[in-house]
């Protein structure tokens, strides 16, 4: 069974096709890449399953089960975890804070209003493997605005896979970085377990071709090639897409 | 504004005791016209919090929160007039019709946020005003209800009435506690820290898999019943249900309270509740204008100091560290 | 029945008020981002100076042109002083920050004014009442507030979509910081939308005091229903404001000689209804969430 399939995912906006008779069939642990020009609605396609916009037309169905029409919060409940492109954390809170309340989300505490919230021994042993694991150890009491820009990248990712999702989906995780936080992230990525599947939308090609165990490529809305890396960068219709040279 | 979840004033342990003491010895030192100012300093503090749980935690700014703190009064005047001043029915008797209330208009308002929401809230508010002042045959129309009886507890010869200022000032002080606890805990909490969430980043907190709407209800019921019950207590104290306690002013005056104490806080509107009533009873001793100079602290306090008394204490105490 | 067209044209002459105030309050926000809660004190403040006016002069239609100059006035110098500096802040500065304003206006309008219902005349000229076949008769003063509104509601129907200066507006409502970076001189726009939308709502103030009567309280009255206006007719749309107010005036005078103890559900309902089926109003163009 596919993790993640995508079935004629269409999208509209006004007049606008953004996405256009998408399909996509993800297996259990695999590593696709989205790539191709901007304006190809990546971002779009993304935001579809990750449930932030209704399609069009089309269906999605997760692990068998066609989540569709359901909200983000389900579609995290049911094991989808997400990053955003642009960082998207809780300024106010520390860095451990943030944590607590992506692991608690998958805990039965989260709804508990009488207890203190640091009382879960179980949760504070997950905040902790979770900060050595992105090296925040040291930063746990400090509050998100005062991180780097990398560390807050790191904690992004820390708070996708806090709920031990299944199906990850990565939104130009390497965005803004500089080569050394770019191959750091990528350590991350790559060493994560293979029963997480992976979703990736990114620019930098020589972290595609090291994640990625096959890519799709999106151009006007439309998977244009779709294959193994090599495949993929051999294919004429991507080499036209991305150096022009005709229509 | 920073907001302080799970820091909120622990660091000092002799805080709490020190202040059920100074609590309890008011009578004792000071006169009964203190003792009144003391018991609706108390009454607002509390109502101050309730808001603070919407604005300061979960961000949702409300300018229709009088409506409960008014309606509250009301279900207990007519509890207490037509059925019984005990407690024991009175207390549950508000809660749970605060409580459908908030439910009703919650279900509502939080179709929207932001500037809608506190648009809608005080729409609620200036209608829920509206019909207390026209509903004559129940709320007494613009003369509201009066005659409250004393409230009670206990049974026949059992029962022992809180007549006469001080038994219900520490009826105050009890039920200000028990309610401040109450708040505090709920912020500490697992639900606390997603209030916090829904206000950094509800997207965000969507996406790792809460059911924010949830969250905002059930904050908006609980901030609407706690204001409820201290509604109550101020309408026992008055011996009178006002549709005044409705009105936008009142709203507006409790969300004053909230940032000039400091929102996101919890003690800070505390503070801000008991620091506004002393102004207004100072000031208004001198002259008729306090709303106009309750107006001009609360402009000062935005323009220049959003982030409250506790805020400019913050920043003062912070004031010999290196940024960053 | 016959008390229905009587009603009905009252509707009429209440919601075009409404619109009048509540065409320049969904144009601030549309424009500015920023929900002006005094806006209701200046229709009072409005009707207040024209009740002065006019106890000094005798003259409605001096107040009639002094009074929009005046609460023009004060708003430019509000906005100049000290709403422009919270524009950075975001929305919930600029709403405290009006709030208080509100606050200080109401207590200091009761001051100068007075706690009790003040009462204006109409006009001489206006004076008198209409007979409409013998069927019912209406005050010649109300059917001149519903021409009046009319034809503001067409001028500014033109300004907006016919003139320059309009278009500017109307791009500034869908977004603002593009308009700025055009070069044109958005602060200035603004600060005139804003006089425009204050000198407004004063000179509601003074047309609604012959049919309400003046009193303090009447300020977040009239700030309500402006409120639920937009709701209905959707931020920062004047068609929105126009319709939006025709029902809400209609729902509010029928709910009223009908319902009167329940007057108020009447515009609850409606409320409920649009943010059920469409949250972001009639004619919204913006989000409610």
């Amino acid at each position: 069974m596919d993790a993640l399939r995508v079935e004629a995912l269409t999208r509209r906006f006004g007049g606008v096709v953004a996405v256009h008779r998408v399909s996509l069939d993800v297996a259990e642990g695999e590593r696709r890449a989205i790539i191709g020009p901007n304006g190809a609605g990546k971002t779009t396609l993304f935001n579809l399953v990750a449930g932030k916009l209704t399609p069009s037309e089309g269906a999605i169905r997760y692990r068998g089960t066609d989540i569709t029409g359901l909200a983000p919060y389900q579609r995290a409940r049911l094991g989808i975890g997400r990053t955003f492109q642009r960082t998207n954390l809780f300024p106010s809170l520390t860095v451990a804070e943030n944590i607590r309340l992506a692991v608690l989300a998958h805990t039965d505490r989260a709804r508990r209003i009488l207890v203190p919230v640091e009382r879960f021994a179980d949760v504070e042993d997950r905040v902790d493997e979770l900060l050595d694991g992105f090296d925040l150890g040291g930063r746990s009491t400090t509050e998100v605005h005062e991180l780097s820009y990398g560390e807050q990248r790191q904690l992004e990712i820390a708070l996708a896979l806090a709920g031990r999702p299944s199906l990850l989906l990565l939104d130009e995780p390497t965005a803004g970085m500089s080569p050394a936080e770019t191959s750091s992230i990528t350590e991350i990525i790559s060493s994560l377990p293979r029963e997480v599947t992976l979703l990736v939308i990114e620019h930098d090609m020589d972290v595609v071709f090291t994640l990625a165990d096959r890519i799709s490529v999106l151009h006007h809305g439309e998977v244009i090639a779709e294959g193994t890396p090599t495949e993929v960068r051999d294919d004429p219709n991507v080499v036209q897409v991305y150096f022009g040279g005709g229509g | 504004m920073t907001t302080n979840v799970a820091r909120t004033a622990r660091r000092n342990r002799w805080a709490i005791p020190g202040l059920v003491l100074a609590l309890v010895a008011v009578p004792f030192l000071l006169g009964t016209f203190e003792v009144s100012l003391a018991t609706t300093a108390l009454i607002f503090a509390v109502f101050a919090m309730s808001l603070d749980l919407l604005v300061g935690y979960t961000g949702l700014v409300s300018l229709g929160h009088a409506a409960f703190f008014g309606f509250g009064g009301y279900v207990a005047a007519y509890t207490a007039i037509h059925l019984t001043g005990n407690l024991v029915v009175v207390l549950p008797v508000v809660a749970g019709a605060t409580a459908v209330l908030a439910v009703v208009l919650g279900f509502l308002a939080l179709r929207t946020s932001g500037i809608y929401f506190l648009m809608l809230t005080l729409a609620f508010g200036q209608m829920l005003f509206g019909l207390a002042v026209k509903w004559t045959p129940v709320t007494g129309g613009s003369d509201g209800l009066a005659g409250v009886p004393a409230p009670f507890v206990g049974i026949g010869p059992l029962s022992y009435v809180f007549a006469g200022r001080v038994r219900f000032y520490y009826l105050v002080v009890v039920a200000v506690l028990a309610l401040g606890w109450f708040l505090v805990r709920v912020v500490r909490s697992p639900f606390g820290h997603a209030l916090v969430g829904i206000k950094d980043n509800e997207e965000r907190l969507a996406s790792l898999g809460y059911d924010t709407w949830r969250y905002k209800m059930a904050a908006y019921v609980i901030a609407g019943v706690v204001a409820g019950l201290v509604g109550a207590l101020f309408v026992f104290f008055n011996r009178h249900a006002a549709p005044e306690n409705l009105f936008w002013v009142v709203s507006g005056e409790v969300l004053l309270m909230v940032i000039i104490g400091g929102a996101g806080t919890m003690y800070g509107p505390a503070l801000g509740a008991v620091g506004v009533r002393l102004f207004e009873s100072y000031v208004s001793s001198y002259t008729d204008r306090w709303q106009t100079l309750l107006g001009l602290l609360f402009v000062a306090f935005v323009l220049f100091a959003p982030g409250g008394i506790v805020g400019v204490v913050r920043r003062w105490r912070n004031r010999g560290r290196a940024p960053g | 029945m016959d008390q229905l067209l009587p009603q009905l044209v009252n509707g009429l002459v209440l919601g075009l008020l409404l619109f009048l105030i509540a065409a320049g309050f969904s144009l601030i926000f549309g424009l500015m981002d920023v929900i002006n809660l005094a806006h209701g004190s200046f229709l009072l403040f409005g009707g207040y100076v024209g009740l002065s006016v006019i106890r000094a002069t005798g003259n409605f239609w001096l107040a009639a042109a002094v009074v929009p100059l005046v609460t023009g006035a004060v708003g430019l110098l509000i906005e100049v002083t000290v709403l422009r500096r919270t524009y950075t802040r975001g929305h919930l500065i600029q709403v405290l920050l009006t709030l208080g304003l509100a606050l200080i206006a109401a207590d200091l309008m009761r001051w100068n004014w007075g706690a009790y219902v003040e009462s204006v005349d109409a006009p001489a000229a206006l004076a008198g009442l209409v007979d409409f076949g013998g069927v019912f008769q209406v005050p010649l003063y109300r059917l001149a507030i519903i021409g009046f509104g009319l034809v503001m509601a067409g001028a500014l129907w033109v300004v907006l979509e016919r003139t320059r200066l309009g278009a500017v507006v109307r791009a500034g409502v869908l977004d603002r910081e593009m308009v700025a970076a055009l070069g044109i001189d958005i602060d200035k726009v603004v600060a005139g939308v804003f006089a425009l939308g204050t000198a407004l709502a004063g000179l509601s103030g003074l047309l609604a005091a012959p049919v309400t009567s003046l009193y303090p309280g009447l300020d977040f009255d009239f700030l309500i229903l402006a409120l639920v206006v937009v709701v209905v007719g959707g931020m920062g749309s004047l068609k929105g404001a126009f319709w939006g107010a025709l029902l809400v005036g209609m729902a509010d005078v029928l709910g009223k000689a009908y319902f009167p103890e329940f007057s108020l559900f009447a515009i609850f309902l409606i409320m409920a209804i649009v943010l059920l089926v469409r949250p972001q109003g009639l004619f919204g163009t913006r989000e409610a969430t």
